[in-house]
This record gives C-alpha cells, structure tokens and sequence, in this order.
C-alpha cells in the first residue's frame, strides 16, 4: 500500500527516525526567488507520493528535460506508481534543473536534488534515465554531473547510484555505453522491479549488484561488449566477455496488457505541462509496419485493453485528478478494436462533467466520421493527420499503407462535422525521395485547400509541418542514406515555392538538429567521446531551439576527429555489422532487409493483424504474444 | 446583452457560494493562474454541481478576490463558486480540504445573492504583514512615519520592458512596526494597487526579489474602506 504522509508531519517524523548518512535534506526555498516558474521544483503536487526513505530501496526516475516535458512522459507515471506501490521501494522523481536553477545550483555548489524531498539524486541506490529520443543525450550527462555522479560508468564508486535507462533509445546503446551502467531492453514493468529487488541486497558490493542486473532478461551492461573495427571505421564483429560472437538480449514485453499495472492516481501538476492532461493507455504497439517507424518495431507485438478496463481507469483517473481532459494514449488510436464503443461508454460516463476526449494518435485511413463525431461532442481542437508522404509513390515505398482518395475522404469527414483547424504532418527527405514527390505533396495540400472552400463557415486553417526523416536502428530504414542538409534545404525551397501563398503555413524542422539525431540514432560507442566533448562545451538542452547550438557540436566532432555523415548520410551495405546488433527487439534483421528492398520497389507490406498474411518478421520466435 | 436573448442556462438561478481560503507556505509559489486551474480541478474531483461557463471550451464559474502576487501568503483569500445545487457548505469546505493540494485550505464559505457585488467590487484594502526571516532585520516606526508623511513617492516599474515612474504614496494607507517586520494597509483598488515588493523596495533600498525569502510577506485580509 502506499503510504501518504503529510509533508509538514513526514518532515519532522524523518528527521527522529533517519541517519544523516541517508538522506540530508537541502532547503531550496531560498533558491524559488531566483527562477523562473519556482512550482516546478516543488513536488509537492497533488498524488505525488512521499515516503520515510528509512530501510528502503531509493530509486530516481529521471527525465532530462525540464518537468513540463517530463512530468508529461506515460512510461515514467507508470512505473513511478509501480515501485510506489511496493513497500520496500521509495520512487521519487528528478528532472532537468532549468538555465536559472542549474546557476543557481552551481554557484552555490548544491547538488541535483530528487523532487518529492529535497534530498541529493547522488545518495540514491538507482537512478533510472528514461529515453525517448536522442537529443536527451546531452541531459543525461548534465544532470549526472549537476547531480555530482561521476559522468564515466567506470569512475563511480561504491556509494554512487547504479545508473539504469530505458526507453526506445536503449535500442541503440552503444553511444551511452561509457555512461549508463544498466540498460533496459523494452516495457519495463517487470524489469524495473528485478532491478530494484536486486539493490535490495545490501551484502552485495555496487559491482555485484551491477553483475546480478546484466542477468536479469532484458538488461544489458554498459562495455558488455567489445567492438573489432575495420579500418574505415565499420564494424568486423561484436564480442562478448567470452570471445565469442555477442548474443543479442532481447527486450521485454507484458504479455498480458489488460491486467498490466496501470496508474489512476495520476500526479496533477500544479502548472501547466505540455500534455496537461489525465491519461489511460488504450492500446501498446502498431502492427502496420511502417518502414521508417522505430515504435512501430519495438513495441511489437500491438495489444489492446479491454472495454471494461478502459472504462473504469478512466472513470478512476478522472475522479483522483479532476482533469479536464482525458487522453487515450496509443499510437494508433482507431485500431482499437471497440474505439467508437469506448467513446461513446466514455462520452456517457463523463456526460455534464465537462470532460474532453483526446486521442493524440490517428490513423487516417481507417479514421471514420463517426469518431470524429463523437469526440466532437466535448470539444473541438485541431486535428492532426499524418499523410507522412505527399506522394502515392513514395507512401507505398515507406509502407503506409494509405491512398490519396483515403485523405481526402478522411478531410473531408473532418470538414463535414465542423472541424476548421487542420495540421498535416509529413517527412522530407525520405529515401528516394524525388523532387516529383515534393510536388505531389504541394499538390496534396491545395487540393485540401480547394476541398475547403466549398464548405461555409470559417476559412480552413491548414498548417503543414515537415520533419527531416532520421533513420532509425531495428527498422527497415536501418541501411538508408540521408540526403545533405542542402539537399534538403532545397527541398523545402521546392515545397514552399509550389505550394503558393494561402494555402498552408508551413513549418520545418531544424535541419543541423535532425541531422544531430541521426548521428547518434545510428552511432557507436566511439561518439561518446564527442557526447563528452559536447557536454564540456556546455551544450544541453538540444530539443529546445534557443538552446540547441549546432556550432559546439560542430567543434565537438571536429575536436574528436568523427566525422557526423560516417554516421548520418551514409547508406549502409547489405551486410554491415551494426553498432546495436548486442540487443534485438525480437524482429529478425532478415526481415528488415526483405522489408528495406521492398521499399525500393515500392511493394507494400499488408497488415498482419489485419489481412492475416504473417510477414515473418521473426517475433514469433520469442514467446511475445504473436 | 438584452435580458431576453439571454440563453437559458445563464438566466436560471444559480446558487453563489463564497469561500474563504488562505494560501500558505508552498501555495506562495503557485501563481494566480494555477490557482484557478487547481480550484477547478479539486472542484471536479469532489464532484460539485459547479455551473459552467458557455462556449466550446466551458470552465467551472469561479470569480476570484484580487490575485496574490507570487511569493505571497494569504490567510483570508475569496473566490465566488456558482452552483447549481445548494449544498451544506460546511460539507463542501470539508471535501475541498480532503482534496486541495499542499499549502491551499479553505476556511469557510457562505451563500450570497447572485445580484450582490462581486468579490473585487466590494473590497479596496489590502492588510500585508512583512516579518524578516533572519534575526536583525527591523524597521521602525519612525522610518515607517517618515515614508508616511512623504507627500509623493515614486518609484520606477517596467512594463513590457517600457520603464514608468509611478506615484504610490497615495496606494499607501498605514505602516506599523511590528518585531522584526511592519504591517502595512496598501490600495487594493484596481487602478492603485500596489505590490507589496514595490513597498518593500522603498523600505529596504537594494532590495530584490531574488532574495525574497528575505520576508515572510502574508496577505492578511481585504477590506474595503467602510469597514
């Protein structure tokens, strides 16, 4: 059970009842007066949880942005409740210190502290990284080292942390090696406990508990392997301990969704997040095998919640956070098998409350006007739809799977029952992308445009944004080359120029960034020499433009002697070793190259779970529910 | 808007119940605006049958007192919640505080005419009491008179990075020395409130709000003049 104290009672309970050599609790009161938003440091929310940390295991779960950003991030609420609910565990939470407060924090030597009490990150036994992208890279080395943790897995000591992480970038270790102690292979429900269970042994020395974790399924150990290059740099081989060719550790999955834990008491912060929002996870994993999609891989096999599950965890979050919206977290929202029953049970359930549905993810070609209408019923915002493609040919070469006549059936059911705010999500850049295609996509959008007119009421407001593509490990796209940052400057000349006034504000994705993420997406462990460069620079806070600074890491790379296209631009041969081949996601490499080449010869790849015709992409070997 | 195009939902009658709180301690680093969002949220949680707003996005109707400004206590703050429903509001009070967060209570609450004044109308006086957090600090009465029987006093603000000089003197009512610290009585009317800091900036020349946790500031009442 979880205990729910106080904070006024807890703080002078833990006082009598704790050694200093255990928590030593620092006042950052004074330090609120000197930044910006002084309530993200709080952590006094409400359904935030603050233990006696007294004869229990202390974790820290860390997103490396700010807590706008982080406290919005599903997979850490979860498993923050998950160790919560354990009475053995205290789960607190640390985020990035903002520009200001790492000032403040520096100038007068206080290190990083965990957010519920005020007490050094460095005095826990395991502090976990969550992962979700590559520009958190640089996060991860400030906050160890405004955490005062040795940043070199080899340098720390007895009475540091063990320093795990999870989350998708796990899929590609070895730029972290030097830095993470344990990674963390897939959904971590299970996984984290066995972690946490293993610092429970308070015989074993910090190596041993490291060694005990690397036996644990779906971990692996930072410099578990050891690389043998070729001369340009490409890899001969990875070798384990033993001399032998590596075994991939294969990630974790739950088998059974619907009784998976899932957290009702959600914490609601006291500011504004970026998802402000209560969530329930409808559904984990895509089946539709899209070849650029790193998610729709790694999450394999999709499963879905039950109606009944749904319906109380949403009635349940609603009722402990008072939110006024609720999502439905998946990343295909209308695959679920019963979505427009869920809607409506949902729609019923929350009736005068006031309670507004949002599903962050759809699909457009299954996308029907009766879900749209539906979720019209609270409340109507924009609308987001991801053709990613502007080009029939280029759709079937990344398999979506999706027709011209689909969008266009799909916005206009959008503008039938009144929606007027329309965002279009593509990717530049993708491989063989012509200049035909950028055309097709210019197209595309007047005709949504003409579309548009024929309906009354407010003028459609239609806004394209363009992402760069990044190739990511464990998907088709894997071997594929990136054009240049030129080459996709004039891409996007060619879509403003023909796309004409009026007809949708477009918005780009910083170039120097995208292509930043595709360096250490497909990197080696020789790119935490720059990672470290980097950081000495004083670079952090990459995903956030007014800090993201493409000259330091341009020096950075230059000063290490790495060249960034090695690993961004080039395309990669049939039979290069990659860097991230010493774990799997459970889809065979076979398969990706089968899918890679299909690509090229735009063959789409149906749905299995839809068209029942198995594409061997070799899950079913690993007991993971397919 | 003319009484009978009104739509009917905003005609009926409405219940107004006016709840005291205070913000203490940690609720001094919540601003206004989060104020309003948790309110409506612990509203929602408890399930109170509030009145909504019209529109696409309807908001629960709470009319709030004058905002604190950050970093400020209250003991004895205000906000109107319109109800469709009468409820005990002794029985509100207590799941309100089974529910808010750490450093927001509420104190009382009572039923007022619909018709009646709104919280901000009806008050324009705001009682501050300052009290350093460190022993030494002091300010004495007559240092205290002497701002008093300045006939003007101005001091500089930035808005919108455009620098004003701003008479205050006449937003100043009285000052008292107390151990350690002073009251002070200061306009709470819309167009002369002044921010307690800005007063302190007069009292304690160099003074910045980057070290506020200087003073305990506490906004102890409001008041309006008759009273």
């Amino acid at each position: 059970m979880i205990e729910r104290i106080q904070c006024s009672i807890f703080l002078k309970g833990w006082e009598g009842t704790v050694e200093k050599s255990v928590s030593t609790r620092i006042d950052l009161e004074p330090f609120l007066y000197r930044v910006e938003r002084p309530a993200r440091y709080l952590g006094k929310e409400l359904n935030s949880i603050h233990k006696n940390p007294a004869d229990k295991v202390r974790v820290g779960l860390c997103f490396p942005d700010t807590y706008e950003v982080g406290q919005s991030h599903l997979g850490l609420k979860i498993l923050y409740h998950l160790l919560n609910e354990r009475d053995w565990v205290v789960c607190e939470r640390v985020y990035a210190p903002w520009l200001d407060m790492e000032e403040v924090l520096r100038n007068s030597d206080t290190p990083l502290m965990t957010l519920e009490s005020w007490t050094p990150v460095r005095e826990l036994d395991l502090l976990g990284f969550s992962l979700p992208y590559e520009m958190l890279y640089s996060g991860v080395l400030n906050t160890l080292e405004l955490a005062q943790i040795p940043l070199q897995r080899q340098e720390r000591g007895e009475r540091d942390p063990i320093v795990i992480a999870g989350g998708p970038c796990c899929f590609n270790p070895a730029p972290l090696e030097s830095f993470i102690d344990v990674f963390v292979l897939g959904e971590a429900e299970e996984s984290i406990v066995e972690l946490a269970e293993v610092s429970r042994e308070r015989s074993l020395s910090r190596g041993e508990r490291i060694e005990a974790m690397g036996k644990i399924a779906g971990c692996y150990l930072g410099g578990q392997t050891v690389v043998e290059s070729h001369a340009d740099g490409t890899i001969r081989a990875l070798i384990d301990s033993s001399g032998n060719p590596a075994k991939p550790v294969v990630k974790r999955v739950v088998a059974d969704l619907d009784c998976s834990y899932f957290p009702t008491r959600q914490i609601v912060p006291s500011i504004p997040i970026v998802h402000d929002r209560g969530q329930i996870e409808i559904q984990r994993g895509c089946q539709w095998g899209c070849r650029f999609c790193q998610s729709g891989l790694i999450y394999r096999k999709q499963r879905e919640k039950s109606l009944a599950t749904l319906v109380r965890q949403a009635e349940e979050v609603v009722r402990h956070t008072g939110y006024e919206e609720l999502g439905l977290a998946s990343l295909n929202a209308v695959d679920h098998s019963q979505i427009h029953e869920l809607i409506d049970r949902l729609n019923l359930c929350f009736a005068g409350k006031n309670v507004a549905i949002g599903l962050p993810s759809l699909r457009m070609d299954t996308f029907s006007v009766g879900l749209a209408t539906a979720l019209q019923q609270v409340k109507k915002t924009q609308l987001t739809l991801a053709p990613e493609a502007g080009s029939q040919r280029l759709r079937d070469a990344i398999n979506k799977n999706l027709t011209e006549e689909q969008i266009l059936a799909t916005v206009r059911a959008a503008l039938d029952v009144g929606w007027r705010d329309l965002k279009l999500y593509f990717m530049i850049g993708l491989p063989t992308e012509t200049d035909e295609d950028l055309l097709e996509m210019a197209r595309l959008l007047r005709e949504i445009r003409g579309l548009a007119r024929t309906y009354k009421g407010r003028p459609l407001g239609l806004s394209c944004s363009m992402s760069p593509f990044v190739a990511k490990p464990h998907t088709p796209f894997q071997w594929a080359g990136r054009f240049s940052n030129e080459e996709l400057s004039h891409k996007i000349d060619v879509i403003r120029r023909s796309v004409g006034r009026n007809v949708a504000t477009l918005k780009w994705r910083d170039l120097e960034l995208s292509r930043l993420e595709g360096v250490f997406s497909r990197g080696d462990q020789r790119l935490a020499r720059v990672l470290m460069k980097a950081h000495e620079l004083g670079c952090k806070f990459d995903g956030w433009t007014e800090c993201f600074d493409a000259a330091k890491w341009a020096t950075a790379f230059e000063m290490e002697g790495i060249d960034p296209s090695f690993y961004s631009d080039r395309e990669r041969g049939e039979h290069e070793v990659f860097p991230w081949e010493m774990v799997s996601a459970g889809v065979e490499r076979n398969f990706l190259w089968r899918e890679y080449v299909r690509s090229r010869d735009r063959i789409i790849t149906p749905n299995c779970t839809i068209d029942g015709a198995c594409s061997a992409c070799g899950l079913s070997g690993h007991n993971m529910g397919c | 808007m003319n009484e009978k195009n009104r739509p009917e939902s905003q005609a009926r009658v409405l219940h107004r119940l006016r709840v005291t709180y205070s913000k203490l301690e940690a609720g001094r680093f919540l601003s206004h605006l989060d104020l309003c969002n948790l309110m409506g949220r612990a509203i929602r949680r408890i399930d109170l049958p509030v009145a909504f707003s019209e529109g696409f996005t309807p908001r629960p109707r709470l009319a709030f007192g004058p905002p604190l400004p950050l970093f400020v206590e209250g003991e004895n703050e205000q906000v109107d919640i319109d109800l469709t429903a009468k409820l005990d509001p002794a029985e509100i009070i207590h799941r309100l505080n089974d529910t808010l967060v750490e450093g927001v209570r509420t104190l009382e609450a009572s039923y007022v005419d619909p018709r009646s004044p709104s919280i901000t109308a009806s008050i324009d006086r705001a009682h501050y009491v300052v009290t350093g957090r460190e022993v030494g600090i002091c300010f004495p009465q007559t240092r205290l008179d002497q701002v008093l029987a300045s006939p003007s006093i101005v001091i500089e603000k930035t808005s919108k990075g455009i620098k004003k000089a701003v008479e205050i003197r006449p937003s100043i009512f009285s000052l008292l020395e107390i151990d350690r610290g002073f009251r002070a009585v200061l306009s709470a009317a819309p167009s002369r409130t002044l921010n307690i800091f800005d007063l302190l900036t007069v009292l304690d020349p160099g003074f910045t709000i980057q070290e506020g946790f200087r003073y305990r500031v506490v906004r102890s009442m409001m008041t309006s003049q008759g009273t």
